[in-house]
This record gives C-alpha cells, structure tokens and sequence, in this order.
C-alpha cells in the first residue's frame, strides 16, 4: 500500500519534471553562441532526464517518510532479516546506479571527446581563422597572423575580437607578458572563457594551448554580455577586470572590419 | 591500574604561578622575538633592515609555536616526561579551568575542538558576509582594492576547509565521542590530542591576521604561480594551514589507533558503530595526504623565501595544481565522510528501525575513500589535453556509486520505520537533501564537456557549498542537537530548533541555488566586480546568505543557551542503544567505571534489551 | 562527582593489557611511519617529474658516499641498541644510542655541508630537488635525534621497567626509518 502510494507520486512527480526540462532545459545555458555550447548544453539536457527521476525518488522518499510514518508507535514493528535488508531492493539499487553511470560514461562523456578529439583533426582545421590570443596581467591581446594583424584594438584602443559567423576559429592560446618580454617568472595562469561559446580553455605560461570553436550566431557584447572574454582564473587583482569585447560579424564585415584594422596601424 | 582514575582528575601536586594559557602567550612572544631578533639583525647581511623580513617571520613564526605549545602544557607533559623527569605534573586545574589547559580527557579535548572550529566557522563567516556585501553591488564600493576582496575569499575558504570542514567532525565530535562509542575511558594516546588541539586557534589566527603581511590573491589553493607574485600574506597561509593540517594528522593517529587497539570487549567489527568507521576512513585519508599537502605547501614557501623556481612560470606551475589536488580532492571527502557516517548513526536512532543493509554503508565509505584518490585531476579538466579528460571523468562519475549507498542505507532505514520528526532528524533529513543537489550538480562538473562551461564560476561555488555546508555543516549541527544532552544533561527547546532549522534551510537554499544561475548566466568566480546584468541575482543570493548568517548565529545562541540553561533531561533520552549513552552526561566524568561489554549490535531496535552490560564488579 | 574506586574494578590481567598495549603502540607507530614517508615519496616524485633522472657530473660524489656510509653504520648501531634493550640491558643500549647520535650529528651536519657547498646551480630543476631533498631529510634526522637523545635521557634517569622499553625500541626503529629514508634519497639523488 505504501509502496504504490510512494510509487504513483513518483511517477507523477517525475513526469512533472520531465516536464519541466523540456520547458526549462534548453534556457540551461541561458545564450548560446556557438556549436560547442550546444553540445554543452544537449549533454546537460540528457544528464537532467536521467537525473530527474532519481532526484525525486530520493526527495520525495525524504519528505513521504516522516510524513507517512509518524508516530506509528508500536502498531507495526519491523523485526528479524526484513528489517535489516533486502535483498531486491539493494540490487536493484547498485544495477540501477553502476547502469547510470556507465550510461554516463558513455553518453554523453566520451561521445563529446570524440567531438573535441575530431575537432583538432588537421583535415578539420582546414581554412580555420587563426586567433592569437595573449594573456597577460591584465589584459588579453589578440592577434590575425593570415590577416597581418597584430594588435586588434576598438577605436578606443581597447583590445576587441572579431570573429566571422560561421567559420571555424582556432584560438592559439599563450600566456606572457608582450610588455615585459624579459621577466619571464613573472607570468601566471589564466583561463580563456567566453561564456556564450560554452567552454573554456586555461592560458598557461610556457605552454602553447588551443581551443576550436564554431561561433553561429551574429551577436557581441553590447547586445548580450555573455558574449565577452572574461579571464576566469584567478590570476591577481586585476582579475575581474580582464575582460574584453566580442563581436561576431558576417563574413563581409570581418573582412571591412580588418581593412579598418590596418589603416589603424593595428 | 589505579592511575586510570587519577589520570582523569585534576591534579593538584604544585601550584603553577601562570594559567598555561598566559603562560604559552608569553612563551610565544618571547619565542618569536628572539628568532625574528636573531634572523633579522645577527644572521641577515641586512642587518636589521627591516625589522620583519620574510624569512624572520617565518622562523619566528615557527619558535612562537613552539612557545606556546610549551606554554600551554607540553613543557610538563610531554618534554619533560620523555626525558625522563616525571615529577613536575602541570596543574590542569578544576572545573572551567581544564578548558583552557592541556587536558588528558578526550571529551574535554573534544569539547575544545568544538568550539575553536565554531570560532573559525564564525571568523570565516564574517568574512562571507563581507564578500557578499561587496558583491551586492557590481562596482567596487566596500573594499577599496580588489586584492583586499580576493585576499578575504581566501581567509574565508581557507579556515572553512582546515579548520572546519576537517575538524569540527574529527577532532571535535570524534574526539568526544569515539571512546565512549567504542566502551573505552580514553582516547589511544590522551597525549596527542591533548596538544594538537592547541594547533587549531594559531592556525585560525595565522590565517586571519595574513593580510599584516600583505595581500594574497589565490584563494584557499594557493594557486601557483600567482601565489609566487603575491605580496607576502601568502606565507602565513602556509604557515596557518601547516598548523592546523598538523593538528588534524595528529588527531587521525590518535582517533585509528583508538579505534583499532582501544575496543571493549564484544565491540567486534561487524559492531563498530558507522560513525566509528567514517573516523576510521577519515583519518586513513589524512594519514596519506595530509603529510602530502604541508611538503607541497613547504615547496611553496621555500619558492618565496629562498627563492626557488619549483612552481614559478619557469619552473612547473601545473605540477603544484596536480599536487594541491592530489590532496584537494581527498580533502573534500574527509569533510563529507563524518558526516554520512553520521546520518547512519543517528537515523537508526530515530526511527526505531535496525540500520539497513550495514555491510554496504561500510563498503560505500570504504570504497569512497580509495576512489577519491584517482578522481584529483577532474579539477583541472580546463589545463589537460583532451586525451586525459576520460579516465578522470571515469573515476569521477563512478564514485558517485559508493557515495549513493550512504542514502540507499538510510533510505532502507527509514522506510516503514516509526519516524519521529525531531530538530535532529529534522536536519539530517535537509542535509540528505542539499547533499543530493550537491551530487547531482556534480554530476555535470563530472562531464568535460559541460565541466569546460561551468569550470570557475559560481556554478562551482553552488556546488561546493551545497556538498559542504549542505552535507557537513547541516550534519554537524544536527549532530550538537543530537548529542547535546550528552554533552550538558540538558536539551534544546524543540519549537526553536524547528525554527532555527527552518531558517538556515531557507537562506542556504535560496542563496545556494541561485548561484547555480547566476553562473550560468555567465558570473566568474573570484570577482569583487562583475557585468552589471548580474546584479540583480547577486543582491538576491546577499539577502539570502544575511539571513543564513543570521539563522547560523541563532543556531548557536539557542545551543549555548540549551547547554547552560535548557531543560534537564534524563542521560539517555532517545534511548539509543549506542555505548556513547551510558555514561554519565557531564564531560569532565569518567565514562565507564567498569569497561562495559557489547553483547549485540548497537543498532538492533527491532528486539529489546540494551546492546551492552556492564559487568557486576562484585561477581 | 563520583569517582569509582579502582580497587572494584575486574580488570584483565596485567600481562593481557600490556600486549594490548604493545599491539597499540606498535600499530599506530606503523600508521605514523606510513605517514612519514609521504613527503619523501612526494620529493623522489617532484624530482622525475622536475628533473627526470638527471645527476649532474658536478654533484659531489664524495660527500654523498661517506654520508651514506655514515647513515648505514648509524642504523646498525640503532638495531644494536634495540637489541641490548629487549635484553634488558640498559646501559649497552646507552652506548649504542650514544653511538648512533654521533653518527646521525654527523651526517646531519654534512647535509649542511652539502647544502652550503652545492657544485651546481641552485636555480636548476635539478638544484632545486636536491636541496629540498637533503633539506626534508635533515629536518626529519633533526627530529630523530632529539627523539634518540630523550629516549637516552629516559633509560638513564628510569632505567628499563618492562613498560618502559617499548618506548626505548621505538626510538631506535624510528632512527632506523629516518635512516632508511635517507639512504633511498641519497641513492635518489646521486645514482638515480
Ligand atoms: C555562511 C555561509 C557562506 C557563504 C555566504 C559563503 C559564500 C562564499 C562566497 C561568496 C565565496 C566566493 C566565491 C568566489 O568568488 O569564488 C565562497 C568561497 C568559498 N567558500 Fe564559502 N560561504 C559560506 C560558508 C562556507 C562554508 C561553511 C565553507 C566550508 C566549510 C565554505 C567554503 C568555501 C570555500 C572553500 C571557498 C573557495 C574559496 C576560494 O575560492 O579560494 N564556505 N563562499
Ligand atoms: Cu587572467
Ligand atoms: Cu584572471
């Protein structure tokens, strides 16, 4: 009796949150901008679905309990082996849980490093728009070997990337001090995140590192602040300020875009 | 062994002219100028130039310690009697007075353990509000330099991990409790505890006071290379974690020893009680990785004193990363342990129902400890090449199995049980459930590819503090609610415990949860400054983390209160079947005249009858 | 407070307690040495993963070799003293002890030999492990001895009560650890 009762709420509880991230799970990532955050954001979406159920067998067990069975002062007392185990129900807990997490493992861990590992194929990075990106306290630098452009700066002078809609971009990333060439123990970790892109890469002294992303979408920082790089290890104080702007532009606009960057001297 | 009782009661042999507290107080001073003179003005070429130099303070730091160990007590008890002069006994005083001595009694260690964890939970709280007060505005508006922010995130998370997370349950409640659990009158080794307890306030003290010597930008892990450009606060969080980590390795010996060698007569294995056996799989952890953590921490220092390249940008900064997990992802186990060890142990009790299917808690901890040391480098899926995600988001995603069992157990134990909703089980319950949306969320940090998202921003801090304050703090007060008629004869007013549970429920969970979104939303950890879109979240999750402070402080009051002035109640008042029960209920008592023996499982509500006798000592 | 007088009490025979006492104190000596040789294996780590296997033809053979013979010789006479205790024999284990400090003075102060006399650049990957290393074993030896000079001061001032010379055995394993220890760093640092 208690268990069918404990079990119909189950059902219903966990339908309403299947629901629920059908209607709530794509906003998981808030704005995407990219093929990567996607990937980020359907794995989350299949992690939820198999979460949700389990989620609300162990809450509702927390809040059925001390409702359904207080105060059941010596009406019934458990007693012998029944009380101490039992058996189905352990096994069918341990199947239940190695099962999920195998299932994890294979879906959506590995299937998404078989995505990064192809990612940094060569034969995938065919005509990719290379992106120096430069890190040091505080300031990211970003420059355009195939397009002689050394120093990206916004008319202002602040530092600001461009990146074409629908092009594969290969972030080359290095952290040093392009100021101060000479203190070489100076420099410290930094982590390359643009929160719209849905992944970050850490900037390490003396390691040459990479990130591919396919942005999608022509937005930037003005329209959405999630579209802008943020520094996002800790890396002194000066570390909430290491941000910068980000536009993605059509094709043509790149183009106009770096046409302006040269005649800027940049 | 008649000294077995004089060893507990005061003794009264010579009058000491000092209370050891004064006494270590002014040893330390004396012990820390006379190194700091010598290094600064004899040996330093300088001479003198400054008066405080890296170096000197740190030597000084470390002869001030010793001063006030010494002073406080290890003059008499320690060093002299390992030389072999066994006629000066200190005067541990009576009453009050043992509290603030080396005391020999475990639960008066206990106790001290219990409130020098409170005082950094509360030092480490205050410095929470700070930072949530700065964050409720984008702009720099409370501190006036963000290294001043970052250098209060890390006091905060570093008395939170050493002083609290790995002491309130070890070296407090299981130095209180774990020899009366096991039917034994003391701890293994009296001695050990009797002065590592001394540690923690000067680790506490070194940390908060770091920022005398200047900023520090890292936060609790000390991250490298940033730590090696730092202004020079960095070294007393070295020097304050090497304390207290000390304090607690010397605890984990005392507490394996106490369990392994210290059992009374039909404590067998299969009878150890759980909480026993978290302590038994804590302490293996700090064994390991505690010593491992303070050589890296030593590296450090010698980095900036010396100064060597070891974790420099020249140097291998990764290498500190791997090293400080290496011990960082332990750590976090050896908060979490105690506490499901705890639900185990105090579920039973309340419910009137055997523990369910023993044998897999036992294995769920077991395994959880030796898994936890193959799971370190999911921390750094952002700095690792692909290739090396897998094997560590394997052995992350699979140790959520063992960690399960925890709440397959207590499940199993409370389903058709006689459920009594108390402030205890009250807050176990809410503990289950924040530690549940900690796994879970966990779960996600678990895959590298959402991981890559969520890495470093407040979606992490969600997490981390739904698995600490969610799974350990809300144990451990459950725990003082549960054992206060152990630790005073007296109990808690139950309406107010309601309410004082209720409260911190509520602004845990509504400042926790939202941070969730607000890292989503695109919010980086570490950042006294932010986008102003996130404002509105952050003015939020401060309201909600005011109203946790303030329900904590509630918390303490009303437990204060309950332990000088509650309502007296009869010494075993859930009718527990644990040995903890049969002892006297005031701490400064021995706790079995006779060495009672355990004739069945001390948990087997099902039949009557009590689980220990105590053996008539005329027959 | 009521306090039970201990002459009621059914205790377990005297010689029952004592090996529970012995099985006690041996069992946590363990998990404390197990403790120990974390750092070390932590520094023969650090050192491969800074500076692989490289020994700099620099490095003062010498120095390292009489040391090391020193330190072997050190945890001979430690077993000696052991020995004579278990016997009863209080005033050899003194002199073996005796022998065993001078020893261990010796090699301890020829790690600061090393240290200050270092053929090769200190700033190296290399320099760095080596000087840390001798560093972590000469402040572990610093530990050992004392704990040799206060078991020495111990036997001489209580003399050698069956209770007593657990602690005094104990002494000498723990300098025969350090000992070991060190003779792995030494061959860690000079062969390896
Ligand atoms: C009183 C309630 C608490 C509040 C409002 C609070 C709030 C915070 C905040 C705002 C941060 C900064 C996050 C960042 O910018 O990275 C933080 C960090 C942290 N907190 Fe708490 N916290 C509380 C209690 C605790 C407790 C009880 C513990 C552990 C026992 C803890 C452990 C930590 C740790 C380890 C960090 C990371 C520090 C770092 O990044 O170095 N906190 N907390
Ligand atoms: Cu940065
Ligand atoms: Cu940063």
């Amino acid at each position: 009796m208690d268990l069918i009762l404990f079990g119909v709420a189950w059902v219903i509880l966990s339908l309403l949150g299947e629901w629920g991230v059908s209607a709530w799970g794509p906003h998981f990532y808030y704005f995407t901008a990219s093929t990567q955050a996607l990937d980020g954001l359907n794995a989350s979406i299949f992690l939820f679905r198999f979460l949700t159920p389990i989620f609300f067998f162990v809450v509702l067990m927390l809040i059925f309990v001390p409702l359904r069975f207080k105060h059941r002062e010596a009406t019934v007392k458990a007693q012998g082996r029944r009380a101490r185990t039992n058996r189905p129900f352990v096994a069918i807990w341990i199947t239940v849980s190695i099962l999920v997490n195998v299932l994890f493992f294979l879906h959506p861990t590995t299937s998404a490093a078989e995505q990064q590992f192809d990612s940094l194929l060569p034969q995938n990075l065919h005509g990719a728009l290379i992106v120096d990106v430069t890190a040091r306290q505080w300031e990211w630098h970003f420059g355009y070997p195939q397009y002689g452009v050394t120093a990206a700066k916004d008319p202002n002078g602040n530092d600001v990337l461009y990146l074409p809609v629908g092009r594969t971009v290969e972030f080359v990333l290095r952290s040093y001090d392009f100021n101060h060439p000479y203190a070489l123990g100076l420099d410290v970790i930094h982590s390359f995140w643009i929160p719209a892109f849905g992944e970050k890469e850490d900037v390490i002294p003396g390691e040459t590192r990479y990130e591919v992303i396919d942005p999608t979408v022509i937005t930037s920082t003005e329209q959405n602040p999630m579209v802008r790089v943020q520094c996002a290890e800790v890396c002194g104080p000066g570390h909430p300020y290491m941000y910068a702007a980000v536009h993605i532009v059509s094709d043509q606009a790149f183009l106009k875009w770096v046409a302006a960057e040269h005649k800027a001297g940049n | 062994m008649a000294s077995v009782i004089t060893e507990t009661v005061p003794q009264q042999s010579r009058r000491q002219p000092l209370p050891p507290v004064v006494r270590g107080l002014i040893w330390a001073t004396i012990g820390f100028l006379v190194v700091n003179v010598l290094m600064s003005y004899v040996l330093d070429p300088l001479a003198g130039h400054p008066f405080i130099t890296n170096s000197s303070v740190v030597l000084g730091w470390f002869a001030a310690v010793v001063g006030w160990l010494l002073g406080v007590g290890a003059w008499e008890e320690i060093v002299l009697p390992s030389f072999g002069i066994l006629d000066r006994s200190v005067v541990t005083g009576t009453g009050w007075r043992q509290y603030f001595a080396m005391s020999l009694n475990h639960k008066v260690v206990g106790i001290q353990y219990l409130v020098a964890s409170t005082g950094g939970f509360f030092i480490a709280g205050l410095a929470a509000m700070l930072m949530r007060l700065e964050l409720m505005s984008p702009t720099m508006w409370l501190f006036p330099y963000p290294g001043q922010y970052l250098t209060t995130v890390g006091i905060h998370g570093t008395i939170m991990m050493f002083s609290v997370g790995t002491v309130a349950l070890v070296g407090g409640l299981g130095n209180y409790l774990i020899p009366q659990m096991i039917g034994s009158n003391r701890s293994a080794f009296p001695k050990v505890s009797s002065i590592s307890v001394w540690l923690v306030p000067v680790g506490i003290l070194t940390v908060a006071f770091s920022p005398l010597l200047g900023q520090w930008t890292t936060g609790w892990r000390g991250y490298e290379p940033l730590a090696q450009n730092d202004a020079n606060g960095i070294l007393f969080y070295y020097l304050g974690v090497f304390a207290l980590t000390m304090s607690s390795f010397l605890v984990s010996l005392n507490l394996t020893a106490t369990i392994l060698f210290k059992r009374t007569k039909g404590m067998t294995w299969n009878r150890i009680p759980m909480f026993a056996w978290g302590m038994l799989v804590v302490s293996l952890l700090n064994i390991i990785w505690l010593p491992e953590i303070q050589m890296t921490f030593v590296l450090g220092l010698l980095d900036r004193l010396v100064p060597l390249p070891f974790f420099t940008a020249v140097g291998s900064n990764l290498t500190y990363l791997e090293l400080f997990w290496l011990f960082g992802h332990p750590e976090v186990y050896i908060v979490v342990l105690p506490a499901l060890a705890l639900w185990m142990e105090i579920m039973p009790v309340m419910v009137r129902k055997p523990l369910f299917a023993r044998e897999w808690g036992v294995i769920g901890v077991i395994f959880v400890m030796l898994l936890s040391g193959f799971v370190w480098a999911h921390h750094m899926f952002t700095n690792m090449t692909y290739a090396e995600e897998l094997p560590f988001s394997f052995f992350t995603e699979m140790i959520s199995i063992p960690t399960g069992l925890a709440y397959m157990v207590v499940i199993g134990t409370i389903w058709k049980s006689n459920f009594k909703l108390t402030v205890p089980s009250l807050l176990i319950l809410m503990s289950m459930f924040n530690f549940l949306i900690g796994g879970m969320t966990g779960v996600f940090n678990a895959d590298p590819v959402v991981d890559l998202q969520l890495h470093d921003t407040f979606w992490v801090v969600g997490h981390f503090h739904f698995t600490i304050i969610g799974g350990m703090v809300f144990t451990w007060i459950a725990a003082m609610y549960y054992w206060l008629p152990k630790f005073s004869g007296r109990t808690y007013n139950p309406k107010l415990g309601v309410l004082g549970a209720i409260w911190i429920f509520i602004g845990f969970d509504g400042a926790f949860s939202l941070m969730f979104l607000v890292g989503m939303e695109g919010m980086n950890r570490w950042v006294p400054v932010y986008p102003s879109y996130l404002q509105p979240l952050n003015i939020a999750i401060s309201i909600f983390a005011f109203i946790l402070g303030a329900g904590f402080l509630f918390n303490l009051l009303h437990i204060w209160w309950a332990m000088k002035s509650g309502p007296k109640v009869e010494a075993n008042p859930w009718k527990s079947k644990s040995l903890e029960w049969m002892t006297e209920s005031n701490p400064l008592a021995e706790n079995f005249p006779v060495e009672p023996v355990v004739i069945s499982g001390t948990y087997d509500y099902d039949v009557d009858g009590v689980a220990a006798i105590i053996p008539n000592p005329a027959g | 407070m009521e306090v039970v007088h201990s002459n009621q009490v059914v205790r377990p025979a005297a010689h029952v307690e004592q090996e529970l006492e012995t099985r006690k104190v041996f069992g946590a000596f363990v998990l404390f040495l197990f403790g120990m040789s974390v750092p070390y294996f932590l520094m023969i780590n650090v050192r491969f993963i800074m500076a692989a296997g490289f020994v700099p033809s620099s490095a003062d053979q010498t120095t390292g070799a009489i040391q090391a013979v020193l330190t072997l010789i050190s945890a001979l006479t430690a077993w000696a003293a052991i020995r004579a205790i278990r016997g009863g024999n209080t005033s050899a284990y003194r002199v073996n002890l005796g022998l065993t400090l001078v020893l261990g003075w010796v090699s301890t102060l020829m790690m600061a030999w090393e240290w200050w006399y270092h053929p090769f650049d200190a700033m190296s990957h290399y320099g760095e492990t080596f000087l840390t290393t001798v560093g972590l074993v000469a402040v572990m030896n610093l530990s050992g001895l004392l704990t040799l000079w206060a078991s020495r001061a111990r036997a001489k001032r209580l003399g050698s009560d069956q209770t007593l010379v657990r602690g005094y055995r104990l002494a000498g394993m723990y300098w025969i650890f350090l000992a070991v220890a060190a003779l792995v760093m030494y061959i860690e640092l000079y062969f390896a």
